[in-house]
């Protein structure tokens, strides 16, 4: 049986001083229809399911926040590695006019910037140098296209000079002459 | 909520509920079991778990009846059967429970479960109020009113005037 809290709003008053309020609380209520421990047993596993149920939940979205921000970190351009060769087009110089070529704008300059465009340090010299005496070599040396600047002449550059460019060392691209086997028994004729 | 806490709630306040239920339905024990399974499920524990406990098991009550009127077949049944509210007591002098019962039966609703609430369920009328709504004054005052009309019908002299009370 429960104790009577006393007092404590003011307005409880004491059974002792009513003989039918302490007289009613002797009598005791009858005990539940229903067992205790059976009671406690399922209120026990209710709470394990509730938890069970909660921890599950958080960390469902624990995962789903990892695997968006991985999402994210793949497709993100800005978190590709320090580097890395991007795939923007550099701009091409004004042949005509002869300006150089501009430099791309990036909205976030300094030392955060992580974007290499390998063009930057590049002088635009060396590309039309480098595609003409392609040009040459392959329409004087190699005959496979015509030169269009100089058509009635095979080619401007020399051996010499295509292994002067390339860095291989003199004499490399000669051609190997070649040593006629001896005649074996065998052969005809 | 700690399993020793929930037991401590269950063999203090099991018995003094399942009467309370019985105020208004007859499967006090289904409820009073949902109401504390309720209890466990709770993330975090009301502040006095027995006001909350004696909330839930009476709106789960009076849903049970609700529900049972529907059903006046199976009421009538429940209502023959239904167990005696008191254990038999071994002391002479004192009250018999199945009339502390009819009396107790014949108060209008809300002051018999204020009663019960308080005798036997031992919560302070501030308790009770949170449990039923309303003031503590006004659960106080139902209180002294549903005693007065217990003394009536159980013939029990006023302490202060030696005479029966009149309401």
């Amino acid at each position: 049986m429960p104790d009577i809290r006393e007092n404590r709003d003011g307005l409880t008053p004491s059974n002792v001083t009513d003989p039918l309020a302490g007289a009613l609380t002797r009598l005791a209520p009858a005990t539940p229809g229903f067992d205790r421990d059976a009671l406690l047993f399922t209120a026990g596993r209710a709470t394990q399911a509730a938890a069970t149920a909660r921890w599950r939940w958080t960390s469902a979205a624990a995962l789903l926040a990892a695997v968006g921000a991985w999402a994210f970190a793949l497709t993100d351009p800005k978190s590709s590695p320090t580097g890395a060769i991007s795939s923007t087009p550099s701009i091409a110089p004004d042949r005509q006019t002869g300006t150089p070529e501009p430099k791309l704008e990036s909205s976030d300059p300094g030392p955060t910037q992580r974007l290499y465009t390998f063009t930057d340090d590049f002088d635009p010299s060396y590309r039309v140098k480098g595609l003409q005496l392609r040009n040459d070599v392959l329409a004087a040396i190699l005959w496979i296209i015509p030169s269009t600047s100089h058509p009635n002449k095979e080619t401007d550059s020399t051996w010499d000079d295509v292994e002067r460019f390339l860095g291989f060392p003199a004499e490399s691209s000669v051609n190997p002459k070649f040593e006629k086997r001896p005649p074996m028994p065998n052969d005809p004729g | 909520m700690r399993s020793e806490t929930l037991a401590e709630l269950v063999d203090r306040h099991a018995a003094a509920l399942v009467l309370f239920a019985r105020q208004w339905c007859f499967v006090p024990d289904d409820v009073v079991q949902t109401a504390f399974l309720k209890l466990a499920r709770q993330r975090t524990p009301p502040d006095n778990p027995a006001a909350w406990l004696y909330r839930v098991v009476r709106n789960g009550a009076i849903d049970a009846a609700r529900a049972a009127r529907r059903r006046q077949k199976y009421e009538t049944r429940a209502a023959e059967l239904s167990p005696a509210w008191f254990l038999p007591t071994e002391d002479p002098a004192g009250l018999d429970g199945r009339t502390v019962t009819a009396a107790l039966t014949s108060l209008p609703e809300e002051i018999r479960s204020i009663l019960v609430a308080h005798l036997w369920g031992g919560l302070t009328f501030e308790e009770i109020a949170t449990a039923h709504g309303g003031s503590a004054s006004t659960c106080y005052r139902r209180y002294v009113a549903g005693l007065q009309l217990l003394r009536e019908r159980l013939n029990v002299p006023c302490p202060t005037s030696g005479k029966t009370a009149t309401v």
